[in-house]
């Protein structure tokens, strides 16, 4: 049993090692060996990445199988194997991203090989671990344990990545924000228990189904299990950042270190959609054809997260909180794809899931790439609320950049900074010829294949709105010119784009600008990943015996 | 009426919920807000019991202790955070701290 036990879990085991290790070796008093522990962080990311690659089986990743532990509460089917490599290879970028050695790089004193480095990179590992238990969990109990591990070490990364006062309230805010949502979740669990007895959420599914009038029919909700799935979505909101559980995003993750913010906007994000995709399939009995207050709950509050997430994308000052209200905005896009997912015309059709979980991969990508640009260039020092604190005023504040002046001009004078930032803009746009184009394309086709025609034409509006202030960055950077200040001697920034600590960085945009472009000109490449994606888009397999539905059948 | 039914137990846990998500919204001390999501746990943890001990499995019970764990975690890192931000402004005021705005 043991043994079985190791082959199920063994990518959160070595993560949690790892983690481990990293902790102990973070308390070193040897600046060489706290630098190790972001080589260990890399490395243990790559080896569980090509280790679960070369673990699938043959053209799919595990060939259409289910593997359980022997109470059920583990359940790893395809789906969870696609999330678990995709956070893996997103999270080498992140951890690349976070690389110590160069501060102003980074804009995070701790990363300087300073006194948190293992700390960081362990808390970063056991975040990422956290979202590979929600994509194998099988019991509420794993996946509410999932959600909180990939979300309590984001709060602790937040506070001590940089030594700014903005930073800690950052830290605060989103701690006590998500305390309150890890309440409401919690209490919808406890009443999905309530009304079934049950934990297994597989055996939830077929109490669900069984309340159906027949095959193909929507599960009869009670009162009470209608009020804990709308809990527990609300829950998930929070951590998916959608309107109206969202007001966090911008203060967060202006407050956070560059490379935490590029973090936040990916990891907690797929944890709640992993969870949220989960209980809808419960929800629907085992398949997709869901009660239909859930798929009105899904199209209002897709609608309402991209209309409030480009409008106020539009309004900002900050180019980190562009990318958060950018980040809001893209969320509702992929409830669009659940929408589509859930939507009865044509009943169990994956479509919309398949066309979310390669947004999620593109999303991935191109968003390490838009903030890794940014880590590159410095700020202007006396930026407001940015007092050092903690370093007794002695050190300037060290930050990457933050405001469009700091960006202005430096496309024009670092040209390889400024094509990377465009494509990652024109990527998250949706144009031709980047993977977010095809991510928006698979969204819209399976709304269009639903009938949603009114919410695919509220999605492209919102796509052309996105446009203004992306490309008011991509802009910034080439047509305007650099602000002629006369900065103090001692504020001076070095030119981080050629110092030597950046080397890692650098790889890490232009691994994920190369991402971008692979899966939006390689039509082999494409393919691969669609059709990976669409092998991945199924949760669970339905047993046979209490409810033969099609996908059951066709397989 | 005189027997405690599951429903007593109900209507405990969902008035800590209410109370801490009211408190929490209307309160302005960090550790007052603390103290509220704290509640809504605790609210949560008695529903848990009572549905483990109506359907007369453990299952209520094995997830209370993971509820309480998450909870104990929460504080520990609550508690750190409130002793940092009130070494740099002396106070727990969460209105003090508004230096993020959009």
């Amino acid at each position: 049993m043991m043994d079985s036990l190791v082959r199920l879990l063994w990518p959160e085991m070595v993560l949690t090692v790892a983690a481990c290790v990293l902790f102990l070796l973070g308390v070193s008093r040897r600046a060489a060996v706290r630098r190790l522990t972001a080589v260990l962080a890399v490395l243990t990311l790559a080896g569980v990445f090509f280790g679960l690659l070369a673990s699938g089986a043959g053209g799919s990743l595990m060939g259409g199988q289910v593997v359980s532990d022997p109470w059920n509460s583990v359940r790893i089917v395809e789906f969870g194997y696609y999330i678990k490599i995709l956070v893996a290879g997103v999270g080498i970028l992140l951890a690349l991203l976070a690389w110590p050695g160069n501060r102003q790089a980074t804009g995070n004193s701790a990363m300087d090989v300073g006194q948190d480095t293992g700390e960081f990179f362990g808390l970063m590992l056991l975040s990422l671990m956290g979202v590979f238990l929600v994509a194998s969990s099988n019991d509420m109990i794993l996946m509410f344990l999932g959600i909180e591990l990939a979300s309590i070490p984001t709060y602790i990364m937040v506070a001590i990545s940089r030594p700014l006062a903005v930073a800690q309230e950052a830290g605060v805010k989103y701690f006590f924000l998500g305390a309150m949502a890890a309440a409401l979740m919690l209490f919808g669990f406890s009443y999905l228990y309530g009304t079934t007895g049950l934990t297994d959420l597989h055996r939830i599914g077929q109490v669900f189904a069984a309340s159906a009038g027949g095959i193909g029919q929507a599960p009869v909700l009670s009162p009470w299990q209608v009020l804990a799935v709308v809990m527990l979505m609300m829950g998930f909101a929070f951590k998916m950042a959608v309107v109206p559980l969202h007001f966090y995003a911008g203060d967060v993750y202006q407050g956070a270190a560059t490379p935490v913010t590029a973090l936040l906007s990916f990891v907690p994000k797929i944890s709640g959609f992993v969870a949220m995709i989960k209980i809808l399939f419960v929800v629907g009995g085992g398949s997709w054809v869901v009660p239909q207050f859930v798929t009105q709950i899904l199209i209002v509050l897709s609608v309402l997260t991209m209309c409030v997430g480009n409008v106020l994308g539009l309004l900002q000052f900050n180019i980190k909180r562009v990318l958060a209200y950018s980040s809001i905005a893209h969320s509702g896009y992929m409830l669009v794809g659940l929408a589509a997912l859930t939507s009865p015309r044509i009943a169990g059709s994956d479509e919309g899931l398949s066309a979310v979980l390669f947004y999620l991969a593109g999303y991935g990508i191109m968003n390490a790439a838009a903030f890794g640009v940014l880590m590159l260039l410095p700020a202007r020092p006396g930026i407001a609320g940015m007092g050092g604190v903690g370093a007794g005023g002695k050190m300037p504040p060290a930050t990457s950049a933050e405001t469009f002046e700091d960006i202005a001009g430096q496309g024009r004078k670092h040209v390889a900074l400024g094509l990377a930032m465009a494509v990652a803009c024109f990527s998250l746009i949706g144009l031709p010829l980047t993977v977010g184009f095809f991510g928006k394309l698979y969204l819209i086709r399976a709304a269009l294949n639903q009938g949603l025609i009114a919410l695919v034409v509220i999605t492209v509006i919102n796509a052309a709105v996105s446009a203004a202030y992306y490309l008011r960055i991509v802009a910034t950077m080439f047509l305007r010119s650099e602000p002629q200040t006369q900065w103090p001697q001692a504020a001076q920034p070095a030119d981080d784009c050629d110092g030597r600590g950046t080397l890692p960085i650098k790889l890490a945009v232009g691994l994920s600008v190369f991402g971008v472009l692979l899966f939006g000109l390689v039509v082999p490449a494409i393919e691969l990943l669609s059709t990976q994606s669409r092998s991945a888009a199924r949760v669970d397999i339905p047993s046979s015996v209490e409810q033969p539905t099609a996908s059951a059948m066709a397989r | 009426m005189t027997e405690l039914a599951l429903q007593h137990y109900l209507g405990v846990g969902a008035i800590l919920f209410v109370i801490g998500l009211i408190g929490f919204m209307t309160r302005r001390n960090l550790i007052v807000m603390f103290l509220c999501t704290e509640l809504m746990f605790q609210g949560v943890a008695i529903n848990l019991i009572a549905f483990g001990r109506y359907h007369q499995n453990l299952a209520g019970q094995a997830f209370t202790v993971f509820v309480l764990v998450i909870a104990a975690a929460e504080a520990s890192l609550a508690l750190g955070l409130v002793v940092l931000l009130f070494r740099q402004k002396n106070t727990l005021d969460a209105d003090a701290w508004r230096e993020l705005r959009g």
